[in-house]
């Protein structure tokens, strides 16, 4: 009998039941969305080199991130030497995604890429190492593309632009993903990498002939310490991912909450009839939470649907900043696992039984006679909602305070805000009353004042509306302010009128030139030149980072020093260094700390004088001084030089002359402009997924609000109608429920701008810190997330109360003058 | 003047595939100041007369008249307005706003006509309806037949012609009910004002100038 009444009321009321598992689905699939996304990217890190040779890969490489052809001869002919697979790794561009190429030698790694490739396929037979370059690609990168087999692949590295035909397509596993295998000489031809390589592979050598043989300036890695490595790089961003998808699963069950009142007020004159006539208390809870559990394993489901197709979506967005920054490939598409959706599956069924318990209880504690014509529970009043509230609040607090690592943060920022929701609907109804009382005769205030008595209804809704407001808020806040704190740093940063580098694209068909001493005498011997810096980067074995700086007077204010005492006098002399932020965090280092670097001289110790902002890595780099770099480590070249103009001398005049008399084409440049906008690309771009995420959250907020309006229009449907038979006309019905609306809507905005004020600052000085080791300086936040959201938000909310209004105002009047 | 006619009003509704006659043809004439009850069995079209009266429903065929307008000819928004003006409902389950004060259910009448509120007025109603002392209660905290008072607060405040209550006595108890007629009865007398009153209560009924009893969709004189 149970099974029937659900059955036929469902049948009758289709449009609800849609919501009710659109509702569901929303928050089961950004779950999915995330949790998928979460995998590919840890599934991908760097996973070529373990399939190619085996979990036991050791890699070498060199600091420079170039290996020569003469160190890997050196390397095969010592003594006990293993059998080296010589690989040349290039970034490129296919369609606008990041892509790699990975070069072997298909004689000598041809066995050992037949797991990669697929059964049945080696490198061998797949590529013509005679013919013209070509390529191998998986089925599934072929297909992310949008290819065909006998189309050719317009790849860019650098610049420069060529077209390769498809050798193979072959099944390959996930390595393949998003990497495109070729053989080595082509390659080294094509690109311009003649004589270079990337790293070499083994999986048959001992550490301790590593330790004897490598030459200083090449450093060995397993395959399971880079993957570790690399996963680290991504910790932070994926702990943000998981963060934000927890505040999607916590929006979504006031969504479930709000779906399951609705239905649960729709019947409740059912409910009392039933249990008049009978039925026992546990048969109601049965019927309710068979009912929840129903709803909630169809809508499940269909969640994990949209949330596969979703992971893939933010797969896309986020594919190219972990790229850039991370130098990682994700996957091309999401691999989920049977574990990983039952586990969300089930964590939906859990969701709607927690949010069914207050319900059920509701209904199951009144008598049957007065259920009938139960009024629903007012709700907390302000004092035991600030009670209640205050306590996940300092907890959090505490938590932030006294704990440094990420996961703890992350929990204290999920209390705090916990307090605050529990806090927020008192809080606004108790505004609601004032503003209410403040215009008594208006429509406004009528209509603000009758939302009085649905406050326990309507509160999970506004709960949700201010949460997803403030998580759009006060993430747009933290970005755009994080925007503006990188772009003063750029700014500051780059004080030269342009740097220069090697262009690696020429070299193939000029000869190398190197930025050496004698190259930058002679550019600093150009006319014009009133003064240069230059930076070399250097990898330590032990994956510390090194800059080393040669800076005139003028590139002095481009530190901004946040610790210590930048003692210039130190630094030049070769006795102290200085550290970013994020090495200081990372290393826990601090001024006057002293830091052991390995050198090819051996150990050195340097004072740590000073720590500086930098948003460069999340890793954090050592500034030494140049002079005493190249003195310790032997290596004359620079990366980049930076080069200081007089004031009357004009820039492209300089470049023009640079280029055409000294060195030809062999190098390139990069003005402050360029590189300012391109770090603000990247940095838009690290953020989109962000953006995607808070919008979904707000969307499911909205399901929320839609779902609390159409319960209030039944619950409040004999008012409504005495309302009408009283003398109010449809529209202004119509008016009232949509001051209603957007009154909630305001309401949520209001307390959603301190929410979003205190996040910002949550997240700026608490999470980044932790996530990726640096802070954002504490100014006044940008205001252009509510100048974009409040009129947003309104609209949005207003829209969601049309449907709802339109149900009230078109709902029969005589029925509803005498509905309980 | 008349204030309320039916000329040969038919409503009839579908009930399966057959048609039910729940008025038919009906006559009625309401004098101004005039209070007729209406009774009939269950089922007879007594609050479906009522809603019509009202505007909130609309004849088949025939013509109803307020006051000399046509108000079945008005359009909703018409109606709305005209319902609001000259007629003041009274329910039996008393339809009060849960989350407003009894003053302010009483003053919505005045909010809904466009008509300045006057705290005096409403306070000097309540004190003729006996409810002055529980004006800031909510109705949650009032009894059956205090919630009672307040609808017909509500119902007069705006100096309406016309009075049309749905069973007014019907979820209260015999002497509370008495009390509530007593009030009703008062307050009509002291403002010339007409009533229709649905009622199966014969106490009821007997405040009234004239009963007519519903019987296959025709008013015939109570016996």
């Amino acid at each position: 009998m149970q099974a029937r009444i659900t059955h036929r009321f469902f049948k009758r009321h289709l449009g609800q039941l849609l919501l009710a598992l659109t509702g569901i689905a929303a928050g089961i699939a950004v779950v999915t969305g995330v949790a998928l996304l979460r995998g590919a990217l840890l599934e991908s890190l760097d996973a070529a080199g373990s399939v190619l040779v085996g979990e036991q890969t050791i890699s070498v490489r060199s600091e420079t991130g170039r290996v020569s052809v003469r160190q890997y001869a050196d390397l095969a002919v010592k003594p006990g030497a293993p059998d080296w697979i010589p690989v040349l790794r290039l970034p490129v561009q296919v369609n606008g995604q990041r892509f790699e190429i990975v070069a072997v030698d298909p004689l000598v790694a041809g066995a050992a890429t037949s797991p990669m490739l697929g059964p049945g396929s080696s490198l061998a037979s797949t590529i013509d190492m005679n013919g013209p370059a070509s390529l191998v690609i998986a089925n599934r990168t072929l297909n992310a593309l949008g290819l065909d087999a006998d189309d050719e692949l317009v790849v860019e590295h650098q610049g420069q632009v060529v077209e390769l035909p498809i050798a193979a397509v072959v099944e390959g596993d996930r390595s393949m993903d998003r990497r495109l295998l070729m053989d080595i000489t082509q390659a080294q031809a094509l690109f311009g990498s003649r004589g270079e390589l990337s790293e070499l592979w083994t999986a048959s050598v001992s550490s301790d002939w590593l330790d004897e043989h490598l030459p200083p300036d090449l450093v060995w890695q397993t395959s399971a310490e880079r993957r570790d490595s690399a996963a680290s790089l991504t910790a932070g961003m994926r702990a943000n991912l998981t963060a934000m998808s927890l505040l999607a699963l916590a929006t979504g069950m006031f969504v479930v909450y709000s779906v399951l009142n609705f239905l649960i007020v729709q019947r409740r004159h059912d409910f009392g009839m039933l249990r008049a006539l009978g039925l026992p208390p546990s048969g109601l809870l049965k019927l309710l939470l068979s009912e929840s559990l129903l709803l909630a394993a169809f809508g499940g489901l269909i969640g994990l649907v949209i949330g596969t197709w979703l992971a893939d979506q933010l797969l896309a967005l986020v594919a190219q900043p972990v790229g850039e920054l991370y130098g990682q490939l994700p996957l091309v598409e999401s691999a989920p696992s049977p574990g990983l959706y039952t586990a969300i599956w089930l964590l939906g069924l859990g969701a709607a039984i927690l949010v069914s318990v207050p319900l059920v209880r509701e209904a199951y504690r009144v008598p049957p006679g007065r259920l009938v014509r139960s009024q629903p529970p007012r709700g907390w009043t302000l004092v035991q909602a600030l009670g209640f509230g205050l306590f996940p609040m300092l907890a959090g607090g505490l938590l932030l305070l006294l704990s440094s690592g990420l996961t703890a943060a992350l929990a204290g920022l999920f209390l705090i805000l916990s307090g605050m929701v529990m806090m927020m609907p008192a809080a606004g109804f108790g505004l609601l009353a004032w503003l209410g009382h403040l215009m008594p005769r208006s429509l406004w205030g009528r209509s603000l004042v009758l939302l009085q008595s649905s406050r326990s209804r309507i509160a999970p809704a506004l709960a949700a509306l201010t949460l997803a407001l403030a998580l759009a808020m006060g993430m747009a806040m933290m970005i755009l302010g994080f925007r503006v704190a990188l772009d003063d740093w750029v700014g500051r940063l780059l004080q030269a009128d342009v740097y220069i580098s090697v262009d690696r694209t020429e070299q193939a068909v000029t000869p190398a030139v190197q930025l050496d001493d004698q190259t930058i005498g002679r550019i600093a011997a150009q006319d014009g030149v009133a003064a240069w810096s230059s930076i070399r980067q250097r990898r330590l074995a032990d994956g510390r980072r090194i800059a080393a700086y040669d800076l005139p007077e003028q590139a002095w204010p481009g530190f901004e020093w946040i610790d210590g005492t930048p003692d210039r006098g130190q630094f030049e002399a070769g006795l102290a260094v200085f550290v970013t932020e994020p090495f200081a965090r990372n290393q826990d280092v601090a001024p006057d700390g002293v830091i052991e670097i390995p050198t090819p001289q051996g150990q050195k110790q340097l004072r740590v004088a000073a720590v500086y902002r930098d948003y460069s890595s999340d890793q954090g780099v050592i500034a030494m001084n140049g002079v005493q770099y190249r003195d310790w480590f032997d290596d004359p070249i620079r990366d980049s030089v930076g080069v200081y103009l007089q004031p009357d001398q004009p820039l492209t005049a300089w470049l023009d002359d640079l280029s055409e008399k000294v060195f030809a084409r062999q190098l390139s440049w990069i003005t402050p402009a360029e590189v300012r906008q391109q770090s603000l690309d990247v940095f838009d771009r690290t953020f989109r997924i962000s953006w995607a995420l808070a919008l979904l959250v707000g969307l499911i907020a909205l399901i929320a609000l839609t779902s609390a309006l159409l319960a209030l229009g039944l619950e409040r449907a004999r008012e409504y109608a005495t309302l009408r038979a009283l003398g109010l006309s449809p529209q202004g019905l119509m008016q009232l429920i949509m001051v209603q609306t957007g009154g909630l809507t305001l309401l949520a905005l209001t307390l959603a701008v301190p929410m979003a004020l205190l996040m910002d600052i949550m997240l700026s000085s608490s999470i980044q810190p932790r996530a990726f080791g640096w802070s954002v300086p504490l100014d006044w936040p940008p205001l252009a997330p509510l100048v974009w959201t409040v009129p947003l938000a309104v609209l949005a909310g207003l829209l969601a109360g049309v449907y709802p209004a339109l149900r009230i105002v078109r709902s029969p009047l005589i029925r509803n003058l005498r509905a309980d | 003047m008349t204030a309320l006619a039916f000329r040969s009003v038919t409503r009839q509704y579908s009930a399966g595939s057959s048609q039910v006659h729940v008025l038919d043809q009906l006559e009625l004439d309401v004098a101004e100041g005039q209070r007729i009850a209406i009774m009939g069995a269950s089922g007879s079209g007594k609050s479906t007369l009522l809603h019509l009266a009202a505007g909130m429903d609309l004849p088949d065929e025939g013509r109803i008249e307020v006051f000399g307008t046509a108000v079945s000819e008005l359009d909703e928004p018409e109606r709305t307005r005209f319902r609001a003006s000259r007629m003041g409902l009274v329910f039996q389950d008393y339809n009060l706003i849960d989350s407003l004060t009894a003053f302010e259910n009483i003053e919505l009448a005045l909010w809904l006509t466009d008509q300045a509120v006057s705290k005096s007025e409403v306070v000097a109603l309540a004190g003729e309806l006996g409810i002055e002392p529980v004006l800031d209660r909510r109705p949650g905290q009032l009894s059956g037949g205090e919630q009672q008072r307040v609808a017909i607060a509500r119902a007069l405040i705006h100096k309406p012609n016309l009075i049309l209550a749905d069973e007014p006595t019907g979820s209260l108890d015999q002497d509370t009910a008495n009390d509530v007629l007593h009030v009703l009865q008062q307050s009509l007398q002291d403002r010339q004002c007409a009533m229709v009153m649905v009622t199966h209560s014969d106490a009821a009924a007997a405040i009234c100038d004239q009963i007519q009893v519903l019987d296959h969709g025709r008013l015939v004189p109570a016996a």
